[in-house]
């Protein structure tokens, strides 16, 4: 189905930014990101490539204790209804549960409410049940009315004055939002909405008899956004020192039960060396260690050091537009671009860059999609001499400073990334080197993220960017990023890629929901933007893990490290501090 | 840090300087210079950081063979000593030294067109103000207080994200700051002078505001500014470097000792000597320009030892 | 008296009026490549745009913004981040106490250790101990205090972890969750950053205490009272040292006002929750109203201090109050 973009999608980009140096994780609260959301659906692929984390234990769960995650960036707020970065949604997820829930493989999971909604065959008409005695954390019961109130919040005329992220996905689409009574919740929908059953019903229910009576705009600048009173979710929130730690205590009003664990803290960490030292003391439990610490970490004998797929992938992308004289004399044959892509040695790149924690990628999908082509083609192999052919053939000669001309013109470009973000910097430098061998001159300028965004939707004065994608659930759909939709502020085509073939298919896969109707499009879609490159794709990163021998059931997957952490529930110490 | 230049502002003395500095004047202070063991042997060492940054391409091309961003991703973390790398390399492969020789094209460059620019401004400001007293001083002056209010390592970072940092325009950022104390200096040298037979007689005379500022002003607090330039150069040399180091300054793959260090400390267990050089390095030009500035200091007032 | 403060006070006011108009003026050239909103929802159209802008006043004329600025000011409101709209004044609540227990800690080191240094260089002139300690100083100037800062933490948490040795925090103001009641635990990790800091007060303040005390050990009045036959350590330590060291107090007191913004280098790198880290953090993200909200406040600190200083020079000595 398409989606307009990142309704999620900052979060999830952000989340990707994340991983790496100091700084970037600096950058995340506020940096929102360029984003896609691929949309859902099971995965075969996924028992290969992924999954929990920690092996299913058989040992009875004990109570009691608490868990110390260490992240590198702090929260920003409990924003339910406007999260734009993953540290936030992160603890969201863990105070609010929305009527459906996301698993380790993207999978939708009924939380609030019972079992997945019945849908209507026309897709207009969805109704939840919900499970029976919800109730809040202060004891007050959760009804098919909190809701009601809450999806108000996103698409109703009267209260547009509540800023929500989400309400360009919600408003116009859906017709109403009624309770015929309190277990109960229909959805009416106006115009098929395809995303909202994989995006949309996991927002957080808001407590209506706390803010019910609260103004629209008033609610904005509320305090229940930096101190959520009143819960639903696996854990209530005790206290925020800002910069240092989040605290949060059991709610024993849960609907799933109470949890083992007593305590969960968000600790915040200095930096990835911190945050693997703290590892190995102990003073952190659980946490994502740089690729450069992690082969120290699994050195060490306390923790479970894991590395498993994740859906993302980091690419670059050229810009396109006819527009644009200098950058499409250079990019527009699509030989070149072949020519550019294999004088990148991926391999060796990923050794050196991601200390092997990252795999050379051929596909727009990401290989736990189950519209995944694992026979992309073509693919492309590191062959300087052969990319050195395509160029002299395509008319660019190489000029006396080694850097090849053609009208006048010299191969020289502008190549930009998320400043900030030491392992996209890293990669940004080989390629100039590794470009400049094959007499192409590339000058790496990290810029803020603020201004990459905006130059892919709206200034278009780059030339090149590098940039990562990372997915919130598993639809493949990638309209955003590849079809004239995406074009412009709304999207994520920056590149200004024009292909009829690919939007028709694009646009044809989301008219059903047949998985085997919609794969062989997705194949064909793969296949098209391999061979044309306009985005050429480098890597597939892997999510690293690192874990204290003594938590257990702490399972986290692709796909709920923060989408969704009502997992959170079964997790215990074997020590019970 | 504290604010380099706050420490910095150096108690440039109010000295009984002659009533005219003539010659003689110069040479006795220079002659002192010449006689400072240690000041004589950091302004060589100085002297020596300044020629390795006018120099380095040559260095790197007769010496160790490589440019600060070939890169070999089969050979990072290489140890210091090994076969072709002095120094070793770094997490991309390039060689440390080399990169050391064209940071300090960075760290030199900047430095001097820094304290140049602030000199030039600072004394612009100080003479005017000076001269003209009243309104105008009182103006310039209380604008140099706003300037000096805002502690200074804001402003930088506040620059910093305003306009792209290139070298030059880095040089400008740091300047911007530092001319505010000069100004101070320049315009308490030049309230003493001003009154000065010399003066009275000359404008007596009939001679311009202009030609008695640059010509019979300026020349009397020269040695002001040679002083403070020179003990002003190693703070900012040490701002310089910090800001690179966060980021906020220059970035790689252009090598300054400073983002030489940024992100070191991750790569701690891969190689510990990441680390050790820029620091050395920095530590020993910023030695070298105190010492040398000390000197200079010293040379102008001995009785300040 | 009164008049000379009064005066002085009358002189500040310019300058606090210059402070905001500058900080005003780099706030628009700011704001104006800035889309506040885009980092919450990237479908932002061109009316939501403009909402936002409408709600935080981007969009009045700017002598109108310029007063909402200073009035806020005057009543402490700092202006509020174009990212995620909080107030910049809770964001400075929440974070001075640490950075002035970071400073003033380095401020109580750096006189704690400079005044026994100094003290010593000037008893032992000319030995060989005297030298040491001066090369320190002058060694101590010079390091760069990111990279000391670095390297301790490298060899005194990283190192000695991986030998497996009792070791130092490498940041943070305490352990988590502890809530930071416990002492020890707060000291153990105040430690190194505080030293770094204090590491260049030290050197300067050593060498100023040591020339201080030489010039008060010339004094008539200290050779007038060996003279008398008064004990070698009384001369030194109930004479000499108390005149030597008020100075040194003058010099302390021009330090107070960069006690907002002076460590914000050694914040950054023990990742010490302090203003100096909120402003580093926010400049990252181009939140150019919360770092222009936080200099605006350390400048007017800044301002104060000097007064402040003003006021304390005038109570002492008394030939600037009939200046």
């Amino acid at each position: 189905m398409s989606r307009d973009d990142a309704a999620e999608g900052f979060g999830q980009f952000e989340r990707f930014l994340q991983e790496w140096s100091r700084r970037d994780f600096l950058k995340r609260a506020g940096g929102a990101a360029a984003y896609l959301a691929f949309m859902a659906g099971g995965a075969e692929l996924l028992a290969a490539a992924c999954g929990p984390s920690t092996a299913p234990t058989s040992l009875t769960p004990v109570k009691g204790g608490k868990l110390i995650e260490g992240l590198i960036s702090d929260i920003a707020n409990f924003a339910v209804l406007n999260a734009g970065d993953t540290s936030s949604q992160q603890v969201i997820t863990l105070t609010f549960d929305g009527l459906l829930g996301i698993a380790a493989n993207g999978d939708n999971i009924p939380l609030l409410a019972s079992a997945l909604p019945t849908v209507s065959s026309d897709s207009l008409t969805f109704t939840f049940k919900l499970r029976p005695n919800l109730k809040f954390s202060d004891g007050h019961a959760l009804t098919a009315e909190d809701v009601v109130f809450t999806y108000g919040l996103m698409f109703l005329p009267e209260t547009s004055d509540f800023v929500s992220r989400y309400r360009s996905d919600l408003e116009g689409y859906i017709q109403s939002v009624t309770a015929p009574d309190p277990q109960t919740v229909v959805f009416k929908f106006s115009k098929v909405q395809a995303s909202f059953l994989d995006s949309h019903c996991r927002r957080g229910i808001l407590p209506k008899h706390i803010l019910g009576n609260v103004t629209p705009k008033a609610l904005n600048t509320h305090d229940f956004w930096s101190n959520p009173t009143v819960v639903n979710g696996v854990f209530k929130f005790v206290k925020w020192d800002k910069g240092q730690q989040v605290v949060f205590a059991r709610n024993d009003n849960y609907w799933a039960g109470p949890s083992n664990l007593d305590q969960y803290i968000y600790k915040v960490v200095t930096d990835a060396v911190v945050l693997a030292q703290q590892l190995k003391t102990g003073e952190i439990d659980v946490g994502q260690p740089d690729a450069s610490q992690f082969d120290n970490l699994k050195t060490v004998t306390t923790i479970d050091a894991l590395t498993f797929a994740r859906p993302s992938f980091v690419y670059y992308l050229y810009n396109l537009d006819k527009a644009r004289t200098s950058s499409y004399a250079m990019f527009s044959d699509k030989n070149v671009r072949k020519a550019l892509h294999m004088a990148l040695d991926r391999p060796t790149m990923a050794k050196a860059v991601y200390f092997a924690y990252a795999t050379p990628a051929d596909s727009v999908q990401v290989p736990m999609d189950w519209a995944y082509n694992p026979n992309v083609s073509p693919k492309y192999k590191y062959d300087k001499a052969g990319a050195q052919k395509l160029l002299d053939d395509a008319g660019w000669a190489k000029g006396a400073d080694g850097i090849r001309v053609k009208n006048g013109q010299r191969f020289s470009f502008e190549i930009n990334t998320n400043s900030g973000n030491k392992v996209r910097e890293n990669l940004i430098q080989v390629m100039q080197q590794q470009w400049k061998e094959i007499g192409v001159e590339a000058q790496p300028r990290p810029i803020a993220f603020q201004t990459l965004v905006t130059q892919l939707r709206t200034t278009h004065t780059f030339q090149v960017i590098l940039l990562g994608i990372s997915s919130g659930d598993t639809d493949p759909d990638q309209t955003s990023l590849w079809t004239t939709k995406g074009i412009g502020a709304g999207g994520l085509n920056g590149m200004q890629y024009v292909n009829p073939e690919v939007d028709r298919l694009m646009a044809e896969a989301l008219t059903t929901t047949d998985r085997a109707k919609r794969k062989p499009l997705y194949f064909k879609i793969q296949d098209i933007l391999a061979d044309e490159l306009p985005g050429p794709i480098l890597f597939y990163p892997s999510y690293l893990w690192g874990i204290n021998k003594r938590v257990k059931n702490f399972n986290v997957g692709p796909y709920n490290e923060y989408q969704g952490r009502a997992w959170m529930k079964d997790v215990f110490v074997t020590d019970g501090k | 840090m504290i604010d380099p230049i706050a420490v910095e502002a150096p108690q440039v003395p109010a000295q009984p300087v002659p009533a005219h500095v003539g010659r003689s004047y110069w040479r006795a202070a220079f002659s002192r210079l010449r006689r400072n063991r240690i000041g004589m042997a950091s302004g060589a060492l100085l002297l020596f950081f300044v020629l390795v940054a006018l120099t380095a391409p040559l260095i790197a091309g007769f010496i160790t063979h490589t440019n600060y961003s070939s890169q070999d991703l089969t050979n990072t973390f290489a140890s210091p000593l090994s076969p072709g790398h002095l120094l070793g390399t770094d997490d991309l492969g390039r060689d440390t030294l080399t990169r050391l020789l064209f940071g300090a094209q960075v760290s030199m460059g900047i430095g001097f067109l820094a304290v140049f620019v602030s000199l030039a401004i600072g004394a612009a400001v100080g003479l005017v103000a000076g001269y003209y007293g009243g309104l105008i001083d009182g103006l310039l002056m209380r604008f140099v207080d706003v300037i000096l209010a805002i502690p200074s390592i804001f402003l930088f970072i506040l620059m910093s994200i305003l306009f792209k940092p290139s070298t030059v325009t880095l040089a400008l950022i740091i300047a911007s700051v530092g001319w505010g104390s000069i100004a101070r200096l320049v315009r308490g040298e030049v309230l003493s002078v001003r009154t000065r037979d010399f003066m009275v007689a000359t404008r007596a005379l009939g001679a311009s505001d202009a030609r008695l500022i640059i010509r019979h002003l300026l020349p009397n607090v020269l040695h002001v500014l040679i002083v403070f330039g020179s003990l002003y150069l190693g703070s900012v040399i040490l701002t310089e470097a910090a800001l690179d180091f966060l980021g906020l300054g220059i970035n790689p793959p252009i090598p300054s000792w400073g983002n030489m260090l940024t992100n070191s400390e991750t790569f701690f267990f891969h190689s510990r000597w990441l680390v050790l050089w820029p620091g050395v390095t920095i530590f020993l030009a910023v030695l070298a320009a105190n010492l040398f500035g000390n000197a200079v200091r010293d040379a102008f007032d001995p009785r300040l030892r | 008296m009164l008049k000379y403060l009064l005066s002085r006070v009358v002189a500040t006011i310019p300058v606090v009026i210059g402070v905001t108009v500058v900080t005003f003026v780099v706030m628009h050239i700011a704001a104006g490549s800035y889309v506040p909103g885009l980092d919450l929802n990237p479908n932002l159209k061109p009316e939501d745009e403009e909402a936002i802008k409408r709600y935080l006043g981007l969009d009045r004329p700017w002598p109108e913004q310029y007063l909402t600025w200073i009035g806020g000011v005057i009543h402490g409101d700092f202006g509020r981040s174009m990212i995620d709209g909080s107030l910049v004044s809770r964001h400075i609540g929440d974070r001075l106490p640490a950075t002035l227990e970071l400073t003033v800690t380095a401020i109580l080191l750096g006189v704690l250790i400079s005044i026994p240094l100094g003290v010593t260089g000037a008893l032992r002139r000319g030995s060989k101990l005297d030298h040491a300690l001066t090369a320190m100083s002058v060694g101590g100037f010079a390091i760069p205090g990111f990279w000391l800062g670095l390297m301790l933490i490298l060899f005194f948490s990283v190192q000695l972890q991986a030998w497996g040795l009792p070791f130092l925090p490498s940041g943070g103001v305490m352990t988590p969750g502890t809530g930071g009641g416990d002492l020890l635990d707060r000291i153990v990790h105040l430690i190194m950053p505080a030293t770094v800091l204090s590491f260049v007060y030290l050197s300067i303040w050593s060498r100023f205490t040591r020339s201080s005390m030489l010039e008060v050990l010339a004094q008539d009045y200290v050779r007038t009272a060996r003279a008398k036959g008064m004990s070698e350590r009384r001369v030194v330590y109930l004479h000499a040292l108390r005149n030597a060291v008020i100075p040194l107090v003058t010099l302390v007191g021009l330090e107070l006002p960069s006690l907002v913004a002076g460590g914000l280098i050694v914040e950054v790198v023990f990742s010490w929750p302090g203003i100096g880290k909120l402003l580093y953090e926010r400049a990252i993200q181009t939140d150019y109203s919360t770092v222009l909200g936080i200099t605006t406040f350390a400048a007017l600190l800044v301002v104060a201090g000097n007064l402040l200083a003003d006021f304390l020079y005038a109570f002492l000595d008394p030939r600037i109050r009939y200046a």
